[in-house]
């Protein structure tokens, strides 16, 4: 019996093992339905093409806008797949199985009102239509330029960059100060000359600081690590990180060195010339320079007043409450009208009550009559007006009762349901039995999902590491020496190690 | 008289409660789908790392290893039965 269910067990192992299991980036193709011509898939595709001003005059056309749909889609989920947007690429993958399922009988036509107005549908179309006819790439282009624009406005505002002015210098921003950088060239024993002018921290006032001779290389390539204002001497402490060449030896020597710049009146070269005095860039905004917000009236002045900052509230607000209602015996049509399923039953115990809900108290109150020009009254005294002898009491015989409702037989409830004074919810035995029910069945359908679960887990897709760890992993897995790919190799050995001990875990079991 | 009330409250959680929590778990049991678990990520991790065959290799004897784990638990569990019943 032992060897039949280790058999069983190879042989499933064996057919589990025939099935290919594509890989997820190479399974988009097969997944992914085309919609093909003459389907309603076809006519939907041609429908936005037309909403958005193509009309497709030949069968060639039509034929290159559905492939052109199926392309562009394909696009989209290898595009979304490759960045981890799943759940993007299979929002693109329904869409695709609906448009490809959708039958003759699916659609209605809508009227959408004049060419003019498109309406929602025809909104929410031109936005896949642009996609379908290329635009959507123009739409790209332009919302990555404004992007573009966006993000250099901002790093020039938090983050430090250099670009070049007109003397032939570079302007560097670093925090609050702003060093140029006297271009050089590529002698190893050139001068960088650091000068820095600008704003000091804390609201000092403005400074000029000559950085002392230092001998680098490249002058571009020296990175401002630190800058600390002494208050009490007035000297700017940088610490620059700077990478020069020794063209002698060949090498690039990378060094940091901390300086001292002391406060000057004017900057100057080595050679004696003055520096000329450019403007700071304005890496900060300058919040005087900003609009004044402008005074709008107040639309409710009566709840904040901002000049006095007490909120301004009447004493008595006048309510007019009517006193006598003189067609309070002629209501009219009943406001009020209870819910179909608060309808007491008009056949009490012939036939059980299919909208009973257990844990629901049911309201026996009786629909107001809509043929008597009545209306019950709630205190229960007698009507005195002689024009409608028909009032009906409550608790009287007359009353409906409702026989689902337990242990309230004959006994009108005074509130409507709903209105929070129903007090606790009165459950019924049979729901918790139900409850229990339910939740024996969650656990049969869990412990079922589970086995089909565990079943599949050869044909989970493969999926690919998320970030950096993704990207390693690819390069370790296309890493190659010569014609030696050293991912192929640990996976072979790591294959054959595996078969060993499957062999030996097999060989143990059938000899016992 | 509010120590009364608290005592008739208590009771009445005392046989509330469960069958709330019962409603609760099976809303969550309903609602549980494995292919959006970490464990079916992480597998999906393993098979690109590992490749298509060895991957079907180890998933495939960790199958076996699954099986004959729940059939050695369902033996058990017989034997226990066989124990617990006073006749034989």
């Amino acid at each position: 019996m032992r060897k039949v269910f280790i058999s069983f067990l190879a042989l499933l192992t064996i057919f589990i093992s025939s099935v290919s299991i594509p890989q997820k980036a190479q399974a988009a193709a097969p997944v992914l339905t085309r919609v093909v011509g003459g389907t309603v898939g076809e006519r939907i595709i041609i429908g936005i093409g037309e909403k958005a001003g193509i009309k497709y005059t030949s069968k060639k056309a039509t034929e290159e806008a559905v492939e052109r749909w199926n392309l562009e889609i394909y696009k989209k989920i290898q595009e979304a797949e490759q960045y981890g947007r799943d759940l993007e690429a299979e929002d693109y993958r329904k869409l695709q199985e609906m448009l490809k399922s959708k039958k003759v009988e699916d659609l209605e036509k809508v009227d959408t009102g004049s060419k003019n107005n498109p309406g929602v549908f025809g909104k929410a179309v031109i936005s896949t239509a642009a996609f379908l006819t290329g635009l959507d790439i123009i739409l790209d282009m332009r919302q990555e330029y404004v992007d573009a624009i966006n993000n250099k406005e901002m790093l020039e505002k938090v983050t430090d960059y250099q670009e070049k002015i007109e003397s032939g210098e570079a302007m560097t921003a670093y925090g609050p100060y702003t060093f140029w950088v006297q271009e050089w060239g590529y002698d190893q024993k050139a001068t960088l000359w650091f000068g820095a002018k600008g704003a000091t921290e804390n609201q000092y006032p403005l400074a000029n600081y000559n950085m002392e001779t230092i001998r680098v290389g490249d002058p571009y390539s020296g990175v401002i690590l630190s800058s600390v204002l002494n208050k009490d001497t007035g000297q700017l402490n940088v610490k620059v990180s700077f990478t020069y060449t020794d063209y002698s030896e060949k090498k690039v020597y990378t060094d940091t060195k901390g300086l001292a710049l002391p406060a000057l009146d004017t900057l100057k070269y080595p050679n004696g010339d003055i520096i000329p005095d450019y403007n700071k860039v304005n890496f900060q905004p300058d919040p005087s320079n900003l609009p004044s917000v402008p005074s709008v009236p107040w639309v409710t002045p009566w709840r904040d007043n901002p000049e006095t900052d007490k909120p301004i509230l009447p004493d008595t607000v006048p309510i007019e409450v009517p006193l006598s209602d003189p067609d309070i015996y002629n209501p009219g049509e009943p406001w009020n009208e209870p819910l179909p399923e608060y309808e007491p039953n008009p056949e009490p115990g012939d036939q059980p009550d299919k909208d009973y809900i257990p844990g629901i108290p049911v309201n026996p109150t009786p629909t107001p009559g809509t043929d008597s020009p009545t209306v019950p009254d709630p205190g229960g005294n007698t009507n005195p007006n002689p024009e409608s002898p028909t009032v009906p009491e409550p608790g009287g015989n007359t009353e409906p009762v409702s026989p689902t409702t337990p242990g309230t037989p004959g006994t009108p409830t005074p509130d409507p349901p709903g209105n929070g004074k129903d007090g606790p919810v009165k459950t019924d035995p049979l729901s918790w039995i139900w409850i229990f029910i339910k939740f024996l069945i969650a656990i049969i359908m869990f412990l079922l999902r589970l086995a089909k679960f565990i079943i599949t887990i050869p044909l989970v897709p493969a999926e690919q590491f998320p970030g950096v760890y993704g990207e390693m992993v690819s390069t370790f897995m296309n890493l190659k020496y010569g014609n030696i790919y050293p991912y192929k190799i640990m996976i072979s050995v790591v294959n054959l190690a595996f078969g060993f001990v499957v062999y030996k875990i097999l060989r143990r079991m059938f000899n016992g | 008289m509010a120590d009364i009330l608290e005592f008739f409250e208590m009771v009445y959680d005392l046989f509330v409660l469960p069958f709330e929590m019962l409603e609760s778990a099976t809303v969550a049991l309903d609602s549980f789908e494995f292919s959006t678990t970490l464990l079916y990520q992480y597998l999906g991790y393993m098979h690109f790392a590992m490749g298509d065959a060895l991957y079907i290799a180890f998933s495939s004897v960790a199958l076996v290893m699954i099986g004959a784990s729940l059939w050695s638990f369902i033996l058990k569990g017989i034997d226990f039965l066989k124990s617990v019943l006073p006749f034989q």
